[in-house]
């Protein structure tokens, strides 16, 4: 992981706002401009997805990122790359440290699997993605493994892989910059069945600043 | 949120006993009592046949309860597919869910692919490679010309399934991530990724069980990461596979996998 902070001055963004816990989220960033997302609380899972702006069946790729990379998370320096493999924006800061990018978002339907069918009427991260990208013309077919901000699955030697508690810390954030113009679609996720929100989702804070001009 | 919600406490008890109960299970899999799939399967069964060229991708159809067999004669070094429902496109093969709901990101003979809507889409019934790879896999051109630079073209993964896509009237929106597999990438303990090449053996082959009516895409490429190696021809088969008993090693392998067969049952059933 390789952490780092940002000097960007939370008065001068041109967008701050706090999304509620479980909610749904989507916005334009414009190339150049920088996107901050804050667990106001700590221990918050954020399931966000990238669309080109211009032609949205280009979108972000976990696979071809970590492939491009050669490691398994999320963190300063990661290049988000399209399933086209264009760059599609760039985590420019990191206070809390490696985020996953393999183990998709949570939805109702899975869950019934993962943790018995009592559980298929929870709200769910792919019910938020449903309802945000259909504000752009987009639906199920258009979502694909995303990034989980503030999440931490180690992908172990043997290959075990699981969801461990959040590493993240009141007010720890992330600054990702635009390459291009991009979709931003956020769950703010509702999951309690595992231990990535440690059990209690919260709200999380927002911000966007333009770009050095 | 009722007068019973469990406490995080409990949530978190019973998350950490799922995941000892499936650490259990993975660990004692091999061991599991299972049919026997043919090594060489008896032409009487084989019901299409075709070699896959270097580069070059293959599309049709499975019915449920065939099986597909990717034979990797001069273990290439990866081959990447897609798997929709055939009767619905909108829900296809789901990496991240497949990884999560079966705790490794090591699938292998004995696991399942999932959907995107919590159902058995296929069961892998047998995988002499012992690989294959949901996590990572650089499909582009573009990710080919950086690695090894734009003076020549290669044929890719991503074109490949967009290609293969068109051919049943779908397009990019409908190509989601993929699983390779014959890819042995793992993990150190940093999460950086190698290539464990002494993994590929020639003559590995894969058998996978459609437990729905499938569309499948296959793309004959090495894998980003397998380090700039030529692909070469990969088999496959589509033969008549035994019917799934009702203890059959795949659909009763632990708690989830027994949830995801229901959820596929009840979807067959019509519900």
């Amino acid at each position: 992981m390789t952490l780092s902070t940002s000097t960007l001055d939370p008065a001068k963004a041109v967008y701050d706002q706090s999304v509620p816990a479980r909610a749904p989220w989507s916005h334009l960033i414009k190339k150049g401009q920088i996107l901050r997302i804050v667990d106001a609380k700590g221990q918050q899972a954020v399931d966000t997805l990238f669309y080109s702006a211009e032609k949205p069946e280009e979108r972000y790729s976990a696979q071809d990122t970590l492939a491009e990379q050669g490691s398994a998370y999320v963190t300063t320096g990661t290049r988000l790359i399209s399933n086209a493999g264009n760059l599609m924006a760039t985590v420019i800061a990191d206070t809390s440290g490696d985020h996953d990018t393999s183990a998709g978002a949570c939805s109702c339907e899975a869950n019934t699997v993962r943790f018995g069918h009592q559980t298929k009427y929870m709200h769910a991260c792919r019910e938020n993605f449903v309802v945000a990208l259909a504000g752009h013309a987009m639906s199920k077919r258009d979502i694909v493994s995303n990034i989980n901000f503030f999440m931490n699955v180690p992908v172990l030697p043997n290959g075990e892989l699981a969801i461990v508690d959040g590493m993240s810390k009141l007010g720890d954030y992330v600054e990702i910059r635009a390459e291009m113009d991009v979709i931003c679609a956020i769950s703010n996720c509702p999951q309690v069945n595992n231990p990535c929100n440690g059990f209690n989702p919260t709200p999380i804070q927002i911000l966007i600043w333009d770009g050095p001009a | 949120m009722g007068q019973n919600e469990p406490t995080p406490e409990e949530y978190r008890a019973r998350y950490f006993a799922l995941k000892a109960q499936a650490q259990l299970a993975n660990a004692s899999r091999p061991a599991a009592k299972r049919l026997e799939n043919p090594t060489v399967l008896p032409p009487e069964l084989i019901g299409v046949e075709e070699i896959i060229p270097p580069g070059w991708y293959w599309t049709g159809r499975i019915a449920r309860g065939q099986s597909l067999r990717l034979i990797n004669a001069e273990a290439s070094a990866g081959v990447a597919a897609l798997f929709w429902n055939a009767h619905d496109t909108s829900e296809r093969l789901n990496p991240g869910d497949t990884v999560k709901v079966q705790w490794t990101a090591r699938i292998s003979r004995g696991h399942l692919l999932l959907s995107d809507m919590g159902r058995a889409i296929a069961s892998i019934t047998e995988d002499t490679c012992g690989y294959a790879d949901l996590i990572a896999n650089g499909t582009t051109r573009k990710a080919l010309e950086r690695k090894y630079g734009a003076d020549v073209y290669r044929r890719n993964s991503h074109d490949n399934f967009i290609l293969a896509a068109a051919k049943h009237g779908l397009s990019e929106r409908d190509v989601g991530p993929c699983i390779s597999f014959f890819a042995p990438v793992v993990t150190d303990e940093a999460g950086n990724f190698f290539w464990n090449a002494d993994a590929l053996k020639p003559g590995a082959y894969v058998d996978l069980r459609a437990e729905m009516d499938l569309i499948v895409a296959l793309s004959n490429c090495p894998h980003l990461l397998s380090g700039g190696v030529e692909a070469k021809p990969v088999r496959l088969q589509i033969w008549n596979s035994p019917p799934a008993q009702l203890d059959d090693f795949n659909r009763t392998a632990t708690e989830e996998t027994v949830r995801a067969f229901e959820n596929t049952d009840a979807y067959l059933a019509g519900y």
